[in-house]
């Protein structure tokens, strides 16, 4: 069954999409990506998802991808063929809280041939640790895949959806017994050394080789860019520099920065003191690139036909904010072999790719396949 | 630029090693570090123990259950380290494993997807000793600090041992001088204590006793200590003793009893509240019998003298019919005796404790309250009478005298109730006749001046008419000596009605008018007595008419009846104008009686004539309409007689208008 996308304000035709899925047997389990503009609110969708009969994940994100367009409302069901088995974590409990919990639901979800899908609230702190909690206890065997929830507003609300309602500060994953292919890319270069990050709180870069962040940051994008920083432009030149953490033999984890605090920059998730990090840059071409890239790298760890089903998208939404009007190259690269995209523009996407430490990646694309 | 990133990577990792943490925590920092910085999907930290590994860190956790870890560790066991080698390698199942010496304090291990760059491997080695090293100084640092802490510990576990011992001492040293202060103590206690002392053992031999034992029983300490009772007493009492002793022995518990004692010196025989304690020695064995003994002697004189008094007093209160009662000042009773049951229903238990006003009226409270002070404060003597609630709630007439006296320290109000009820009832009664009579004899004192003033008006007419007939019947007419004849008869026939109703009053009063009540026909009985008063009432043109339902029969003696009925037809003639009508009717009533009226259109009567009518010391009296004399006898003779037999009789009327009288006869079935 294809997925199905609603527009806002038709709860009549949503309750009815979710019924028409119910009764197909084949059906197993859900995907349910809702878009933060015109949500419905918490009163009147959490006793619809009470009602679903099948596990449901899934959360409130910037935007939505439908049929390789973007979405700013309204709510994407993806029906699964295959069953999820879900659950829930409050990710204001202690990190050590995390692994006792997994044991308690997922100790039989052990199979090299599975997937993990992730969702959690962006703006929870406890994110890397949750991340690093899954990798400990789920190792290499799953397939990881998912995405950041929340709004471009910056304001924290509750964004993480299961069949008990909708939750803040929390993360749900769902694993299943399904290969699913997975490729992560971005298309961002670096365009300077290695800087160490000599002082650093959580997502405050305080100092880059122990001098003021942004004043280092400030002389080599102003360099590389030929535009002055003032005091009103910061994102939008700085949406073009992102940072990179630099990582043995594959591509450095980038970090985006999102606003300036005195002469500290503000990223999206965290950099660690000691860390070496670059400057990146990139332009349409590159994402598009990369775009493709990680399409590539899906498909080729899949056996299936290019030309059928479904390729489910996570796409940063500063990717959007950066390429704007020129994103449309980015969904049609990705459906390039008349493949249907669907998926979420997310903030911070989750994967691995089998072949490396599950990450917490900014301005990547990440492409499943099943 | 790879090259760059990989010696800061390096740089990196070596500068994340914080020498100054414990194992746990270089690890926990390293080995995420490690993961992540060198893209690897496995990492894992293994001490060397003897011959075998400890497992300090592994990521991720779920690689520790897997076959291909259990196969990675017997390779590891048994691989010996090549200096020229950086690192030892392994391939399983398409993941590259790497195994770093950690200096001398285990391996580090590392898995790839991908093989490391040779290069890399070289440069990780010194990487790895230097965790290891910074492992092993941790090492060292915690095993100093825990032989530190162990030593602090030790030394502090000493530290506390001697203090406490060193208190040990103290308290013991303290206990003894406070023992021997007690014993001191003691000591004197027991000897200026006025009661007597003394401990036996357990074979009952004296083995101390006290000064006051000495003055009580006339024997010194000297002559007692280490014999027996049968020693020191004589057979009888010793037994007395010895028994009780052996009570407390036998059962290990303290008893108390009584016992007498007679002083050898004296010969006086006194009583003593003894107490008697088993004592224990250190075995927990008892050793002997310590008792303390009181003189009770007074006491018991008096117990037994106020016990033949409350005796006696009992005797007095028991046997006393009225009610003997004690209060308290305060109106709360303390006392009564078992009468209260017999008069007032109460029980003793129901009424001690209370306050008497709860059992009086509200219209007697007060005066019983004052009569209370009266005795409490003024020291009088009371006596009053009052009502007193029953206990099934009708009131007795009671006369209740009471004084103070004085019971132990307290000052309390004794007295008796003395039920009158019977009393007051038998005042009441004579009361009532005394007033019935008097009004009967005022009633008839006036009958009797009535009846002499009815008399004399026809006597004096009569008089005068036969001194004119004695001194001027020469000069009278025939038509005059006519008309005196005739008022002469007037005044002798009214003469002899009022005699008539005098005399048949007389006899009614002296009860020798006979009743004897049988079945008769009542309108049989109405029509004889209206052909007696028919003449009466032809000269006046009166209607009589008889309308008694013929089949009515009443009960009743014919003669009183027919007199009641003729008395009230002859009223109703006298006082009904020419041409008027008299009526008498019946009327069966639902209990059992017959109603019969005499109904007239006469000239009727006021209602003051009415309330009057049936009374002897008012003059009711009046002439007829035709002049007809009345004496007013007549009523009254109805009503006699009608209550003779248990009827009523009542009057109706209107003036102008008429009257009816109304009575009751019995019907007969």
């Amino acid at each position: 069954m294809q997925a199905i996308y609603i527009a806002p304000n038709q709860l009549n035709k949503l309750i009815q999409a979710i019924k028409s899925i119910e009764k197909v047997t084949e059906i197993k389990s859900l995907l349910f990506l809702m878009a933060d503009n015109e949500k419905y609110p918490a009163n009147i969708l959490c006793p619809i998802l009470g009602k679903i009969t099948i596990p449901l994940i899934g959360g409130i994100f910037p935007e939505l991808i439908f049929s390789n367009e973007r979405k700013k409302s309204g709510v994407l069901l993806i029906p699964l063929a295959f069953e999820l088995k879900t659950q829930l974590f409050d990710l204001s409990q202690a990190p050590e809280n995390y692994i006792k919990q997994l044991e308690e639901v997922q100790k039989d979800s052990i199979d090299h041939s599975s997937a993990l899908f992730v969702f959690t609230d962006a703006f929870s702190k406890n994110k890397e640790p949750f991340i690093q909690s899954l990798f400990n206890f789920f190792g290499l065997n799953p397939t990881y895949l998912g995405g950041g929830a929340g709004s471009l507003s910056f304001k924290p609300f509750p964004c993480i959806i299961n069949n008990q309602g909708i939750h803040q500060n929390s993360a749900v994953i769902g694993w299943t017994k399904k290969k699913v292919a997975v490729g992560v890319a971005h298309g961002w270069t670096p365009i300077s050394t290695p800087l160490k990050v000599t002082k650093c709180a959580n997502n405050l870069l305080e100092e880059l080789n122990w001098q003021p962040a942004f004043e280092v940051y400030r002389k080599i994008v102003e360099e590389h860019s030929k535009t002055k920083f003032t005091d009103d432009n910061f994102f939008d030149i700085a949406k073009s520099y992102p940072f990179g953490i630099s990582v043995i033999d594959t591509e450095p984890i980038v970090r985006d920065p999102v606003n300036l605090i005195d002469n500290a920059i503000l990223f999206f998730d965290s950099v660690k003191e000691g860390e070496y990090v670059g400057i990146l840059h990139g332009n349409v071409d590159s994402l598009l690139e990369g775009a493709s890239k990680a399409r590539e790298l899906a498909f080729s760890k899949i056996d299936m036909d290019k030309n059928s089903e479904t390729a489910f998208c996570i796409d940063c939404i500063s990717r959007v904010l950066f390429m704007q009007n020129d994103f449309k190259k980015e969904l049609d690269t990705i459906g390039q072999d008349s493949q249907i995209v669907n998926g979420i523009l997310s903030i911070g996407e989750i994967a691995n790719a089998e072949d490396s430490f599950l990450e917490i990646y900014n301005k990547a694309i990440v492409v499943g396949l099943w | 630029m790879v090259e760059n990133i990989q010696k800061e990577l390096l740089l990196e990792l070596v500068f994340s090693v914080d020498s100054e943490k414990t194992e746990f925590e270089i690890l926990q920092k390293s080995i995420p570090l490690f993961l992540r910085k060198l893209n690897c999907v496995f990492a894992a930290a293994l001490k060397k123990k003897e011959d075998d590994f400890e497992e300090m860190m592994l990521m991720p956790f779920v690689a520790k259950k897997s076959s291909e870890w259990e196969s990675l560790r017997t390779l590891l066991l048994n691989h010996k380290s090549d200096i020229n080698k950086p690192c030892c390698e392994h391939i399983l199942n398409g993941i590259y494993y790497y195994a770093f010496e950690l200096n001398k304090y285990g391996l580090l291990i590392l898995g790839r997807k991908m093989p490391f760059h040779r290069n890399l491997n070289h440069e990780l080695k010194p990487v790895a000793n230097h965790l290891g090293k910074a492992l092993i100084q941790a090492e060292e640092r915690e095993e100093k600090k825990i032989t530190d802490l162990q030593r602090i510990k030790l030394l502090k576990e000493l530290e506390i041992s001697r203090a406490e011992m060193l208190k040990v001492i103290e308290e013991q040293q303290k206990t003894e001088i406070a023992l021997r202060n007690s014993e001191t103590h003691l000591q004197t206690l027991i000897q200026t204590l006025p009661d007597v002392v003394w401990f036996k053992d357990i074979n009952g031999k004296y083995l101390f006793c006290n000064k006051m034992f000495e003055q009580f029983t006339g024997i010194n300490s000297d002559e007692l200590i280490g014999k027996t009772d049968y020693e020191v007493y004589a057979k009888k009492l010793a037994d007395i003793y010895v028994k009780s002793d052996r009570k407390v022995i036998e059962s290990g518990k303290t008893i108390r009893a009584e016992e007498t004692n007679i002083n050898k010196e004296s010969g006086i025989q006194t009583t003593s509240d003894v107490i008697k304690t088993p004592v224990y020695n250190s075995n927990g064995n008892i050793a002997g019998v310590l008792a303390i003994s009181h003189d009770i002697t007074e006491r018991k004189n008096h117990e037994r003298a106020l016990q033949e008094s409350q005796e006696k007093y009992k005797l007095i209160t028991e046997s006393s019919l009225d009610i003997i009662f004690i209060v308290d000042k305060f109106g709360k009773q303390l006392f009564f005796n078992e009468s209260v049951e017999k008069i007032l229903g109460y029980e003793v238990s129901e009424l001690i404790g209370k306050s008497f006003t709860n059992f009086i009226p509200k219209s007697e409270r007060l005066k019983y309250l004052k009569q209370l002070k009266k005795v409490f404060l003024n020291k009088e003597i009371v006596n009053f009478e009052t009502m007193i609630y029953h206990k099934d709630g009708h009131l007795v007439n009671a006369e209740i005298s009471g004084k103070l006296v004085k019971s132990g320290e307290q000052q309390v109000g004794q007295g008796t109730i003395k039920d009158i009820t019977y009393r007051i009832e038998a005042e009441k009664e004579i009361k009532l006749k005394n007033s019935q009579l008097i009004q009967l004899n005022a009633e008839k004192d006036k009958f009797f001046s009535i009846i002499a003033h009815d008399l004399r008006a026809p006597f004096n007419s009569f008089l005068g008419l036969t001194q004119i007939m004695a001194e001027e019947l020469p000069s009278l007419t025939m038509d005059q000596i006519q008309e005196f004849a005739s008022s002469m008869q007037n005044s002798a026939a009214k003469l002899f009605s009022l005699l008539e109703n005098l005399l048949q009053w007389a006899k009614v009063q002296q009860g020798l008018v006979p009743y004897n009540p049988s079945e008769m026909n009542l309108m049989i009985a109405v029509r004889e007595s209206i052909a007696i008063t028919v003449e009466s009432a032809k000269v006046k043109n009166l209607e009589i008419d008889n309308n008694i339902h013929e089949e009515i029969s009443v009960y009743a003696d014919k003669n009183i009846l027919q007199t009641i009925i003729r008395n009230l037809i002859t009223n109703s003639i006298k006082f009904t104008p020419k041409n008027g009508k008299v009526e008498i009717t019946s009327k069966l009533k639902k209990d059992n009686k017959v109603e019969i009226c005499v109904k007239d259109t006469g000239i009727g009567m006021s209602q003051k004539m009415i309330d009057n009518l049936f009374r002897l010391d008012i003059q009711t009296n009046r002439e007829g309409t035709e002049g007809e004399g009345s004496s007013g006898l007549g009523l009254y003779l109805c009503k006699e007689f009608i209550e003779m037999y248990g009827g009523k009789i009542w009057v109706e009327s209107t003036e102008g208008r008429g009257t009816a009288f109304f009575f009751t006869v019995p019907f007969y079935k």
